[in-house]
C-alpha cells in the first residue's frame, strides 16, 4: 500500500531549480533509500517531505494526507532524524526525548513510557541521566535516533544517521531501524555508504540534478542496468607470448563481451546469463598457461551510481 | 506550549554565562562599586580644605562689602581666606586652590588645578554677585530702601535631606538593576532562539506539531522568570547584604519593581526581535558593545559621564533618571512613564516578532 506520494515535485530557489519534476512513491512499512550526489536535490527532498520548507510545484501525499491542505495531520505522523546532531546541550538525554515526544501531545504517562522505550531502543536506558556533551559520538547519534522515533511516527526520515560513528554503533542503528520497519514504520533513508543502502533498503530512488533517474530493489537497478560480471583469472605470462591471438580467442568464446590483459590478469567481462564459468580458465590452461587464482566480480550498486551519475557517493 | 514553555527557562537557568552575566556579576559589581567608590565621590569629601586667596582693590567700589564676604566665608571650618597682593595672582595656583580678585565690579577667579574645589569657588562667587546685583538694582531705582534692608542673624540657607543618608551604594544598586536588564534580559532574549539554532534543534521545532506562534509565546514566557530573577537578585541581595534603600514607600517600590520589570520585558523582547531578524549572528558578540556604550554614556557607571544632547536621549538614562526620581524625590511621574512606554514598546516588538515567524518560509 503507497504510504508516500510524491508527484511531479518541483522546488525552485530563485532561478535555480533544486527539485525538478520529481515523482516516486514509498509503500508502507518498506526502507526506502534515496540516493544522490550532494547537491542532487535529496535535502531539499526530504526537506520538502518533512515540512520544513514549501515547494514550488507537484503533489505530496502521506498516508493520504495532502501536504500543503493537512500539513498538521501529516506533521502528527512524521519523525526526523536529520543528520546534524538535534540535541539540546544542557538537557540529559531523557529530558532531550521526553521534550521532543512532548511536541506530539503526548502526556503523563504515555509520555513517560514512550521515553522509556526509546531510550531502550537505542540501547541507552542507563545513560538516561547523561548529557549529550559526556556522551561519545555514537551514542549521540543513537539519542538523536531516540528523539526522533520517541512519538512512534508512522514515517522516519532518516538522514545520513550513521555519519561518524563506530562499527558497533552502525550495526546497532542499522539493526534499530529494520526493527522499526518490522513495527510497520516507513523510513526514508539516505547514506553515503552504499554497504548500508545495500544492506537495509527495500527499495531505492536515485536523484541527480532534481530529477530521479533510476528507481527500484538493488537488483532491479542493477539488472536493468548491467548485463555483465567481471572474471579475473590470475596467470603468469612470458613477454614472448602472443597476448593478442589468446585475447582474439577468448573474446570469440560464448558470453565473452569483453577480454583484456593487465600484466598477469586476463580480465573477461561476461554476460550475467553465463552458466558455465569453467570454460575459460580451461582455455587458458590449453594454451600453456598457469591459473594462480579466479575471483568473480558482480556490478554492485556503486558501480550503477557512478555509472549513473558519473560521481562517487562519497 | 507548556514544554516549550519549561524547556525556555532550563535553557535559561541551565546556561552558566547567562547565570554569571545576568545575577551574580552584576550583584558583585554593585557590590564592589557601591563599597569602593563610596568614600571617592561625596562631594564634601571631594571639594577637602579649600584654601582660597583673594585679592580687593583698595579703595575700589564695593571693596568692603567683598572683603567682608570673604572673610564671612572664613568662618567655615573648611575654609581657609588669605589676602595676597595683586602681583602675586598669577602665582597663586601653585600654593592655593584658587584666588579671587574683585577688580573694578569685576570678579575674576584664578583657577587651581582640582576641577571640584574651582567649581564651589565658582558657586560661591556666583552666590556673592546675585546678592550684589540685587543691592544695585535697589540703589538704582530707590537709594533710600537700602537702609531700610535689615539683615537677619539667622541663616536663611538651611540643608535638609529627604528623611535619610543616600550613599553610593544606593545609588549603585539603583544602576546595577538597570544595567543587569540591559545586559541579562537582551542577551537572555537574544539566546532564546539562538540555543536552537547552535544545538540544531530549530529544525525539530519546526517540523512539529506546535504552531509557530505557540513556540514564539512558549519563549517569551519561558524567558519571564529569567527576568524575574535577575531584577529580585539584584534588587535583595543589595538590600539584604549591602544594605542599599531604594523608594521610601511599599507603593513606590512596587512601581520601582513594575517598571524595571516592563523594561526587562521590551529589553528581551529586543533581543528576540535581533535573533529573529539575524538568525546567525553572535547575540553576545553583537549585543555586549552595544550595551556597553549605551550605559557608559547614560551615566550608569558614573553618573558624570554624560554628553549634553545626547546621553539624556539613551533609554538607560532615561531609565535610570525615572528610578532616581523615584527613589530620592518619591516622583512617581517619569516611572510611569517609562513603565507605560516599555510595556508598548513590547508590545509592538512582540507583535512584529510574531507576524515575522508567522510569515516565515524556509527556504533550506
Amino acid at each position: 500500500m503507497e504510504f508516500l506520494s510524491v508527484q511531479n515535485l518541483v522546488k525552485n530557489y530563485g532561478d535555480f531549480t533544486a527539485v525538478d519534476n520529481l515523482s516516486f512513491s514509498v509503500n508502507e512499512g518498506e526502507i526506502f533509500g534515496l540516493l544522490g550526489p550532494n547537491g542532487a536535490g535529496k535535502s531539499t527532498t526530504m526537506n520538502v517531505i518533512s515540512t520544513l520548507c514549501d515547494f514550488t510545484r507537484g503533489k505530496v501525499t502521506v498516508d493520504g494526507f495532502d501536504l500543503v491542505k493537512n500539513r498538521s495531520d501529516v506533521k502528527r505522523i512524521i519523525g526526523m532524524v536529520p543528520q546534524d546532531l538535534a540535541l539540546y546541550p544542557f538537557l540529559t538525554a531523557e529530558e532531550n526525548v521526553k521534550f521532543f515526544a512532548s511536541l506530539y501531545g503526548l502526556r503523563g504517562k504515555k509520555l513517560h513510557t514512550a521515553v522509556n522505550e526509546a531510550l531502550e531502543f537505542v540501547g541507552l536506558s542507563d545513560r538516561a541521566k547523561m548529557k549529550p556533551k559526556k556522551m561519545s559520538g555514537g551514542m549521540k547519534r543513537r539519542l538523536n535516533i531516540a528523539c526522533g522515533i520517541a512519538h512512534n511516527p508512522k514515517l522516519i526520515i532518516m538522514d545520513e544517521p550513521t555519519v561518524g560513528v563506530d562499527a558497533q554503533s552502525r550495526e546497532h542503528i542499522l539493526g534499530s531501524i529494520k526493527t522499526l520497519r518490522e513495527r510497520g514504520a516507513t523510513v526514508i533513508y539516505t547514506s553515503h555508504y552504499m554497504n548500508e543502502v545495500e544492506e537495509i533498503c527495500d527499495r531505492i530512488t536515485i536523484i541527480d540534478h532534481g530529477k530521479s533517474i533510476a528507481s527500484g530493489t538493488e537488483q532491479e537497478l542493477i539488472s536493468k542496468l548491467s548485463d555483465s560480471k567481471t572474471l579475473k583469472i590470475t596467470t603468469k605470462i612470458k613477454s614472448d607470448f602472443p597476448v593478442k591471438e589468446l585475447l582474439s580467442e577468448l573474446s570469440s568464446l560464448p558470453d565473452v563481451n569483453h577480454a583484456r590483459i593487465d600484466e598477469n590478469e586476463i580480465i573477461l567481462e561476461i554476460k550475467t546469463s553465463c552458466r558455465d564459468f569453467a570454460l575459460y580458465p580451461e582455455h587458458i590452461k590449453q594454451r600453456g598457461l598457469p591459473i594462480r587464482g579466479i575471483t568473480s566480480e558482480s556490478v554492485n550498486l556503486e558501480d550503477i551510481f557512478i555509472a549513473l551519475t558519473g560521481k562517487e557517493l562519497r | 506550549m507548556i514544554y516549550v514553555i519549561l524547556n525556555t527557562i532550563r535553557a535559561s537557568f541551565r546556561n552558566g554565562p547567562t547565570i554569571f552575566f545576568s545575577i551574580f556579576f552584576p550583584s558583585i559589581m554593585t557590590f564592589f562599586l557601591g563599597t569602593l567608590l563610596e568614600n571617592i565621590q561625596v562631594a564634601d569629601n571631594a571639594v577637602g580644605e579649600l584654601n582660597l586667596a583673594y585679592c580687593v582693590e583698595e579703595g575700589g567700589y564695593s571693596a568692603n562689602d567683598f572683603e567682608e564676604f570673604i572673610l564671612s566665608l572664613d568662618e567655615d571650618s573648611t575654609i581657609t581666606a588669605v589676602k595676597i597682593p595683586s602681583e602675586k595672582l598669577d602665582s597663586a595656583a601653585e600654593k592655593y586652590s584658587a584666588a579671587v580678585e574683585l577688580n573694578g565690579s569685576e570678579i575674576r577667579i584664578y583657577n587651581g588645578t582640582n576641577a571640584i574645589q574651582n567649581r564651589t569657588v565658582k558657586a560661591l562667587m556666583d552666590g556673592y554677585n546675585q546678592t550684589a546685583a540685587s543691592y544695585m538694582s535697589v540703589a538704582a531705582v530707590n537709594p533710600q530702601a537700602l537702609g531700610s534692608i535689615v539683615l537677619s542673624e539667622d541663616n536663611l540657607v538651611e540643608p535638609h535631606d529627604f528623611g535619610r543618608t543616600r550613599s553610593m551604594m544606593d545609588y549603585y544598586a539603583v544602576a546595577m538593576t538597570v544595567v543587569i536588564i540591559f545586559f541579562g534580559a537582551t542577551i537572555g532574549g537574544a539566546e532564546a532562539y539562538s540555543i536552537e539554532h547552535s544545538s540544531r534543534t530549530i529544525n525539530r521545532l519546526n517540523i512539529s506539531p506546535i504552531s509557530q506562534t505557540g513556540i514564539f509565546f512558549g519563549k517569551i514566557i519561558g524567558l519571564l522568570p529569567l527576568v524575574l530573577v535577575q531584577v529580585g537578585t539584584v534588587m535583595i541581595v543589595s538590600t539584604v547584604f549591602f544594605g542599599a534603600h531604594y523608594c521610601v514607600t511599599l507603593t513606590e517600590n512596587l512601581l520601582l519593581i513594575a517598571m524595571f520589570i516592563c523594561c526587562g520585558l521590551a529589553a528581551m523582547s529586543i533581543g528576540v526581535l535581533m535573533n529573529l531578524f539575524f538568525p546567525k549572528s553572535n547575540s553576545w558578540a553583537v549585543l555586549m558593545p552595544i550595551m556597553w556604550i549605551i550605559l557608559f554614556f547614560s551615566g550608569a557607571f558614573d553618573g558624570d559621564i554624560c554628553i549634553p544632547g545626547f546621553s539624556e536621549y539613551l533609554p538607560a538614562n532615561i531609565m535610570l533618571n525615572a528610578a532616581f526620581d523615584l527613589t530620592v524625590f518619591s516622583r512617581s511621574e517619569r516611572a510611569v512613564s517609562v513603565l507605560l512606554w516599555a510595556l508598548g514598546i513590547f508590545a509592538v516588538i512582540l507583535l512584529t516578532c510574531w507576524i515575522k515567524v508567522n510569515t516565515r518560509r524556509k527556504n533550506v
